[in-house]
């Protein structure tokens, strides 16, 4: 037998090699670079970042932008789009089709888009946050402290759209292939704060205002400071809380945005209307003589890219074409009324889009009478400059008989007329103009961006004007700011200053006050939807009543006037508790760990026209 | 090459002459030379041995006898050798030989199935060869070494390379095909070249479900394109429990192939060449001119629409044409046939021996001609397989080698012109053909193709706005037939082997193989073949690529015994690495000649290079260690135990290395003594457990490849700093990573009973086994919160349960007749377990039978892989009566013609829900007889091989979006008025759910027997016993010669799987197999 004691220990022996042999079974990877040793210089620590930031983009902001849902979704617009889709007003709080949620209709993508975009992007930080302790290569500590920073914030960013859209979602921190459930809301709100808190304390107090500085669209410590403060408000006032989890106490948030107002270098532009593309000088130059003689009359001058007032924003080019959509600033695409019938040289300076967002009459009718209602500090003002200035207001032309008007809503005669389309429903005459298609005329009606930059227009893939926006999508203003120190401090100095840009007499601190002046200072950035929710708290009234007010007006679909339909959003928006669909893709593939938000069964579907 | 078909007599003989048959010749010429100079030296050696032979003659006496059976009838071919030498003769016709031997010399009398004897040499010896009735004697390759057959105790099949030979295939695959049950072989297409699927035991997983070849003990060899005279025999391992000691790799079964060795005391020339030619025996039959246009019109008219102007869209002279019957319209696949397309191949071997050294080498030479094509420029192909195997000793004491050392090399080098696409609807010539309208001339009346031009000359207008007015056979030449394909592929290793005692064999065996390729091919500037399809500038692309791989086997083997316990104890490692090589591939426009012939980058534009790519290969290492034990009692009880441990670069360091056990029992009961039953003069039980691993997925999933997309892609990039005119660059990880991924496990069970009969004239061999895998690899669906691409997971779980079995019928009624009979079946269950996706299904492609068309198979738990699935029908309306009558759910507002649909969910309603299982491409049962019989040296020999239970998916033409498709005549059996067809519905000149949903209108019943092989030959050597050879045997072959099949395409043994190897018998116009006659000679010197 000894030598079956022999094989023994030789069988035995080279087993025992076998765990060393690892070496041998080391491959690399030559083609590309992989998690193991990625970053290995600070360029692609660069690019990391950079891959991050490429998710903010809006592919198109109907699939992928909670901006779209919540402007839709509140009182500063009805639905618009075409008949029957669930672009209309009553439509997009319940449904006709769950599809259009689900991304397998024909048309609308909506909720999967924005929910895929912010989970890539928080997969995309969860895997620079490891890779950036990791990485050895770093110039100095500053240097990796902005880069984790700007990661942070970023994830903070992702999760905060995702929590207010859909309230509980997947808390995920790891970038293993494991299937979790819905953390609560306060574990969501748990990661953001530290994140946040995390951005602040890491990233250096430098500020990137001025058009020229190639870190403009970086975060900033400043822009994280103001996330916080939004984040803040909208936690303790939704869901009546005192603090946010992890202890952020409000004195906390209110030393940070004291630290925002008196040191990030922001300032408010002289006059808000500055900060809109519609003002820019390209418009109004041409050989034709075509003008927009509301930015001509009162004397705008366009702020530029990146103006002072912005903290936070996405940014664009020129580079777009149909299959990279997301250069150009897709949400004006889409805010534009619809191109069907339009008349270009009737309606200059506006292009065409698809038509997503009237404003609603009832918006406009009490922001007018809010504003004859204030003190100016110049005895000759008489009205808030900002109405007109956010509102482009028409006479609604017949598309089906020439010359016949169908409303006429025009609040100056500075504005051009609109022929509707014949398409198109929820049309009221009234239009937002921050985000909007703006042309210029060299020739022919091109994007003013084309016409600004011909050097580089002359070599883009697409000479679209739909695809030529290239001002900022602003996500966090000065003004805003402003408003919420005030909030937050509840004194009028924020408020205050901001009211008397536009010519407001200064007023004493209320939330009321503040109220109206966030209303009409922040119109159609995507601010509105959420402070109603916010000032609502859990029993949702405050913004149901607001709702409900539109209706009793009279709107356009395909080109014949109609009552707007009668509609209850105040016990739909009860039903859902305010959080949309989850799309049905991520139940189906939780392992049963993900379960529908309410309100989105068979009896949410609409029945209604 | 413009003017090819301008003068097709001038083109034809300069081909005939330049290229074809001068190469033929030449190889030929070649050939021959070598055998007359080489095989004059391999007779010359060991027989004449030069001078030693004068100068020994003194000593030397002759020994001169006659070798006999036990029928007392003379043994021709016998082999005499005197012991220790290398000096031998075979005996002749009447079994005498006369061999000059040293006095007192012994000879070793031996041949085939005979046992051997030993004689002290005198001048008139009378010997008697007993059969070697112990044929279980046999021995069988088991992988690192060789086993009794009758000690095994898995389940393994062993074709002879005699077997495979004979049935003159040009892929060894296609001649195990009928000959191993439980190895279900299906043809990937008849076009030259191709190969088969495999599938040992049923189908255990969805990704690569080839087995595992090893080759001359080399693992992971390639048996593509290795001649079938190289073989001396396949061993296939079914069962887990003798696959294991190839552990990681073996979960789909391996197949050990063993190349022809020299051997001792055998010195022989053998050629083996056939002539042969191939013709497709069933095409669709599509309709003529008249018959479409009535169809076409039809359509348009139960639609409420006016016939068709035909004069509108057709040249006066074509339509008065068709109209009087004078043109039928053109049959574009038959414009496209080859008729008698040649195949033929010539092999030499030589084989030579002595006790010390043993050389083979092996030459063949193979082309064949494709039976479709471009009809000017017919694809085809030509390879060369050379093989060299030698084994030397040494060192020797006694009867023993203590170092032999040899080596295995085979080559192959491969040319293929042009090809046929036979890939997805849109890259698939037969499709293409049946499709085109036969209103259309493919040339014009000087030869010449009939283009756009010519059309517009003509006034031919019909389908234009599809672009179905382009000529697809002008297409075929000028978009993919000019180009040009050789590999070379070596496959070779050294080994060494150290007896330092008796039966402790130490061995060490390198093996190297490399691969090369290269392609170029030559897209020419065209005229416009329909409005928007002409090329400007000519394209050249050229790529190569190289890549080589070695292996390195150490084993330690003992055999020992402790009374009547015999051991056989075997460990050993190994070692692999591949991902050596490299590719690059170019494309450029703008020649500055206009044809193929010149058709290189460097004679393009700089400017016009259109792609470029150089990429390394990847990486993979393995590392294993293994050990095997053999143990029987007095050759009555045997037990094996295989323990194999693996580690594979393809996981992340910690879930590296698989542990694969295996154990199986075996007890001869005949050698019981209370054994009694004569009859059965041999009965072995067997039993067997054993895992096995598959690691075949691409590297690396434990790592996130980070992106930038080459930087010019958009994906991650991001415009900081208002840059109008950019981005900068982003990265992002591709996709997730699964750092706990692992091997795919399989686990069988087999029971197994082996027995002879009749004084072993009847051998059975039968098992039944269970195969379950569980952990397939897989990309599941995932959700998006995840955040990226999926990576591979373990996911998912399949069970194959089946029984197989193999008799054979052996007799030799007396000296002149013999024969054989051979028969065997496997039957298979395929059955998935688990699937990981939460829907619980794995979806196949959409779009595979039509553009449009949703997916036609897919997986699910319960039902095999790759089912066919969509909507059951239930028959036709064939009145507006049963329309309103009908209770059943209906979808829309159905007309006269329509189908009724089954609502298979019962919800009142017909929607997606109700798609179901219309089909299974597995075969149920697999068979194959085989019987031959010899009669005075004439041999008959048939064989067959059948499939039956499994259906196909058969869809000629796009109903859904091109209505103006040409039809099979098939159409004929459409409903067009009450009581025409319960069963294939009206037509409809625009998309019709009747159509255009994936239904069992498109699924056939695809049972077939094929006689696969008959061949009838005669031994000239019967009619001359002068001729100075061995055997010289002549023989007419014919393959496919019959197929028995209800299907209704051309082939009913489709391997097609539109990309997933998890599904096939998919027809979209499978290039069928060719039936071919064929002659050849098998001369043995």
């Amino acid at each position: 037998m000894d030598t079956m004691k022999k094989i023994e220990f030789l069988f035995l022996a080279t087993l025992f090699a076998a765990t060393a042999c690892d070496d041998f079974l080391d491959t690399d990877v030559l083609t590309s670079k992989s998690s193991e040793n990625y970053p290995s210089t600070l360029e692609e620590a660069d690019q990391m970042l950079t891959g991050i930031y490429s998710q903010l983009l809006f592919q198109d902001p109907e699939v992928s932008s909670q901006y779209f849902m919540a402007t839709l979704a509140g009182d500063e617009c009805l639905g618009g789009s075409i008949i029957g889709s669930n672009c209309m007003a009553a439509n997009l709080m319940k449904y006709t089709d769950l599809n259009k949620f689900n991304g397998y209709g024909e048309s609308g993508n909506w909720v999967p888009g924005v929910w895929q975009r912010n989970y890539k992007i928080i997969y995309r930080a969860n895997v620079a946050l490891q890779a950036y302790e990791n990485f050895t290569g770093w110039t100095s500590a500053t240097e990796k402290n902005r880069h984790l920073g700007e990661t942070y914030f970023l994830r903070a960013y992702a999760f905060n759209e995702l929590v207010q859209m859909f309230g509980p979602v997947p808390l995920r921190t790891s970038t293993d292939m494991n299937y979790i459930p819905r953390a609560s809301v306060e574990e969501v709100y748990g990661l953001i704060a530290s994140d946040l808190k995390n951005a602040i304390e890491l990233l250096p107090a430098q500020n990137y205002v001025g058009a020229s500085n190639s870190m403009a669209g970086h975060a900033t410590k400043y822009a994280a400071e103001a996330m916080m403060a939004r984040v803040f408000l909208f936690y303790t006032g939704r869901y009546a809380q005192t603090e946010l989890p992890g202890s952020i106490s409000k004195q906390q948030v209110i030393s940070w945005i004291d630290d925002c107002v008196n040191n990030s270098g922001n300032r408010l532009v002289s006059d808000q209307r500055n900060i809109w593309s519609y003002t820019n000088a390209v418009t109004e130059k041409n050989e034709k003589g075509y003008r927009y003689n509301y930015a001509v009359n009162n004397g705008l001058q366009w702020e530029g890219l990146n103006c002072d007032e912005t903290l936070f924003a996405n940014k664009h080019n020129l580079q777009s074409d149909w299959t990279y959509t997301w250069w150009c600033n897709t949400v004006a695409q889409f805010f534009s009324p619809s191109g069907d019938d339009i008349d270009k040289e009737q309606s200059y300076p506006f292009g065409q889009g698809w038509g997503a967002g009237p404003v609603s009459p009832a918006f406009v009718n009490e922001w007018k009478e809010w504003s004859d209602n204030q003190n100016y500090i110049n005895a000759d003002q008489t009205e808030d400059p900002r109405l007109t200035g956010s509102v482009w207001s028409v006479r609604a032309m017949d598309p089906n008989n020439k010359g016949n008007v169908l409303i006429d809503a025009k609040l100056t005669p500075d504005e051009p007329d609109y022929t509707v389309s014949k398409r198109y429903c929820e049309q009221t005459g009234y239009y937002e103009k921050k985000y909007i298609n703006v042309l210029a005329y060299d020739g022919s009606f091109r994007s003013f961006g084309l016409v600004m930059y011909p050097d580089i227009a002359s070599s883009v893939a697409s000479q679209s004007q739909s695809l030529s926006n290239i001002a900022d999508f602003i996500t966090i203003r000065f003004a805003d700011v402003l408003l919420m120190q005030s909030e937050l401090k509840e004194d009028a100095e924020g408020l205050n200053k901001v009211r008397a840009r536009s010519g407001l007499a200064p007023v004493a601190y209320s939330l009321k006050a503040i109220q109206d002046e966030r209303r009409y200072e922040l119109a159609f950035e995507g601010i509105r939807w959420y402070d109603l929710l916010r000032w609502s708290g859990p029993s949702l009234d405050f913004a149901g009543q607001a709702l409900n007010k539109q209706k009793g007006f009279q709107i356009i679909n395909e080109a014949v006037v109609k009552q707007m339909p009668d509609f209850d959003y105040a016990v739909r928006l009860k039903e859902t508790q305010g959080y949309w669909y989850i799309p049905q893709n991520e139940i189906d593939l939780s392992n049963g760990l993900i379960e529908q938000n309410p309100g989105w069964g068979a009896e949410g579907l609409y029945t209604g026209k | 090459m413009g003017t090819i078909a301008n003068s097709p007599e001038h083109f034809n003989l300069n081909y005939f002459l330049g290229m074809k048959k001068n190469k033929t010749f030449f190889l030929v010429s070649m050939l021959i030379l070598t055998v007359s100079f080489s095989g004059r030296a391999a007779i010359a050696n060991p027989t004449v041995g030069g001078s030693s032979i004068m100068e020994t003659a003194q000593q030397n006496i002759t020994a001169k006898g006659t070798v006999t059976d036990a029928l007392g009838e003379p043994v021709i071919g016998a082999s005499v050798l005197e012991k220790g030498t290398s000096n031998g003769v075979v005996t002749d016709l009447n079994g005498k030989f006369t061999l000059s031997v040293k006095n007192g010399a012994i000879l070793v009398i031996s041949f085939i199935g005979y046992k051997s004897q030993e004689m002290k040499a005198t001048s008139n010896l009378k010997i008697t060869l007993t059969e070697d009735s112990e044929l279980l004697e046999e021995v069988v390759v088991v992988g690192y070494g060789v086993q009794k057959k009758k000690l095994v105790t898995g389940a393994t099949v062993q074709v002879k390379g005699e077997d495979i030979v004979k049935l003159n295939t040009p892929n060894v695959l296609g001649a195990l095909q009928s000959q191993a049950p439980g190895v279900e072989i299906t043809q990937v297409s008849g076009f030259v070249g191709d190969g088969y699927k495999v599938n040992i035991r049923g189908l255990g997983t969805n990704g690569n479900s080839s087995p595992l070849y090893v080759v001359d003990g080399v693992v992971g060899g390639s048996i593509d394109g290795l001649s079938p005279n190289d073989i001396a025999s396949m061993d296939v391992l079914k069962d887990a429990a003798s696959a294991a000691i190839y552990g990681a790799r073996a979960a789909n079964g391996v197949i050990l192939v063993t190349t022809k060795k020299g051997k001792a005391g055998v010195s022989e020339i053998t050629y083996d060449g056939y002539y042969g030619i191939q013709n497709l025996y069933k095409i669709p039959t599509v309709l003529t001119a008249q018959e479409y246009m009535y169809i076409q019109d039809e359509s348009r008219v139960i639609n409420g629409f006016a016939p068709n102007n035909w004069a509108s869209f057709l040249p006066d002279r074509d339509l008065n044409a068709i109209n009087e019957g004078t043109w039928k319209g053109t049959n574009w696949l038959k414009e496209i046939l080859n008729k008698n397309a040649v195949t033929q191949s010539h092999s030499l071997n030589f084989t030579t021996g002595t006790d010390r050294s043993t050389t083979s080498i092996g030459v063949t030479y193979m082309s064949q001609e494709a039976t479709m094509g471009v009809p000017s420029a017919i694809p085809h192909m030509d390879r060369i397989n050379a093989r060299i195997n030698t084994e030397q000793s040494f060192f020797k004491k006694g009867n023993f080698d203590i170092l032999k050392i040899g080596e295995t090399m085979k080559y192959k080098f491969q040319t293929m012109d042009g090809t046929v696409p036979r890939d997805d609807i849109y890259w698939n010539t037969i499709h293409n053909m049946l499709v085109m309208s036969p209103l259309m001339h493919p040339y014009k009346t000087n030869g010449s193709y009939y283009l756009y031009a010519d059309q517009e000359t003509d006034g031919y207008s019909w389908d234009v706005s599809n672009n179905a007015n382009k000529n697809p056979i002008a297409n075929m030449d000028y978009n993919g037939n000019q180009n040009q394909s050789k590999s070379h592929y070596l496959q070779s290793s050294v080994y060494a082997e150290i007896q330092p005692i008796k039966k402790l064999r130490i061995r060490s065996q390198f093996g190297y193989m490399m691969s090369a390729s290269t392609y170029r091919s030559y897209v020419p500037a065209y005229e416009h073949l329909t409005s928007t399809l002409y090329a400007e500038k000519d394209r050249v692309s050229q790529s190569s690529s190289m890549s080589y791989r070695w292996t390195l086997d150490n084993t330690v083997n003992y055999i020992f015994d402790i009374g009547k316990h015999n051991f056989d104890v075997m460990v050993g490692q190994s070692l692999e690495k591949s991902g050596y090589g490299l590719s690059m591939s170019a494309a450029s426009a703008g020649s500055s000649y206009t044809d193929f012939e010149h058709a290189y980058l460097s004679n393009t534009q700089k400017d016009g290079i259109q792609s470029l790519s150089g990429t390394p290969d990847t990486q993979n290492a393995n590392s294993s260690f293994f050990g095997r034990v053999n143990y029987n009692y007095d050759e009555k009880y045997m037990a094996s135990v295989i323990l194999r441990a693996d580690g594979s670069s393809i996981f992340p360091r910690g879930n590296r290395w698989g542990y694969f056990p295996s154990f199986s029992a075996g007890w001869v009961i005949s050698q019981e003594e209370f054994w009694n039953v004569r009859t059965i003069n041999f009965l072995k039980l067997r039993v067997s457990y054993g895992q096995n691993g598959n690691n075949r997925i691409s590297a690396n999933q434990h790592l996130a490849l980070i992106t930038t997309d080459g930087g010019t892609s958009r994906y991650g990039n991001y415009p900081f700093g208002n840059n109008m005119a950019g981005a900068e660059v982003g990265a992002y990880p591709m996709r997730l990573t699964n750092p706990d991924i692992k091997w795919e496990t399989q686990t069988m069970i087999d029971v197994g009973i082996d027995a002879r009969l009749l004084q072993d004239r009847l051998s059975v061999e039968m098992d039944a086994y269970q195969r379950s895998t569980v952990d397939w690899l897989t990309t599941p669906a995932i959700p998006s919160y995840w955040g990226s691409g999926a990576a591979y997971v373990n996911g998912g779980n399949v069970k194959n349960t089946g029984f197989e079995a193999i008799l054979r019928w052996n007799d030799n009624i007396n000296k002149d007749l013999s024969y054989n009979v051979s028969w065997n079946i496997s039957i298979n269950k395929n059955e998935v377990t688990k699937l990981s996706t939460s829907d619980g299904v794995m979806h196949g492609s959409s779009g595979v039978l039509w553009g449009t068309a949703d997916e036609c198979y897919r997986m699910e738990v319960g039902e095999p892989m790759g089912f066919f699935y969509g909507y059951k029908t239930a028959g036709v309306f064939q009145n507006q009566e049963q329309i309103d009558n009908y209770q059943g759910a209906k979808l829309g507002t159905p007309q006269p013609g329509d189908l009724i649909w089954v609502d298979d969910d019962g919800d009142g309603k017909i929607t997606a829900a109700d798609r179901t299982k219309i089909g299974n491409p597995h075969p149920d049962v697999t068979t194959g007889f085989s019987f031959s019989i010899n009669y005075k040296g004439i041999d008959l020999s048939v064989n067959t091989y059948g499939a039956f239970g499994q259906q196909i998916m058969k869809s000629y033409r796009d109903y859904a979006s091109s209505p103006l498709n040409n039809f099979t005549t098939d159409v004929f059996k459409r409903w067009h008025g009450e009581g025409t067809s319960n069963k294939f519905p009206r037509l409809s000149n625009s998309t019709h759910t009747n159509y255009s949903y994936v239904s069992d209108l498109y699924v056939e019943n695809g049972d077939y027997l094929k006689i696969k092989n008959v061949t009838l030959g005669y031994n000239l050597k019967y009619l001359f016993p002068k001729l100075p050879v061995k055997q010289a045997k002549i023989y007419v072959t014919a393959q496919n010669l019959f197929t028995i099949t209800g299907y209704s395409g051309m082939d009913p043994e489709i391997g097609y799987s539109a990309g997933d190897s998890w599904t096939k018998g998919i027809d979209l116009g499978f290039y069928p197999s060719a039936r071919t006659y064929m002659m050849g000679v098998n001369i043995n010197f």
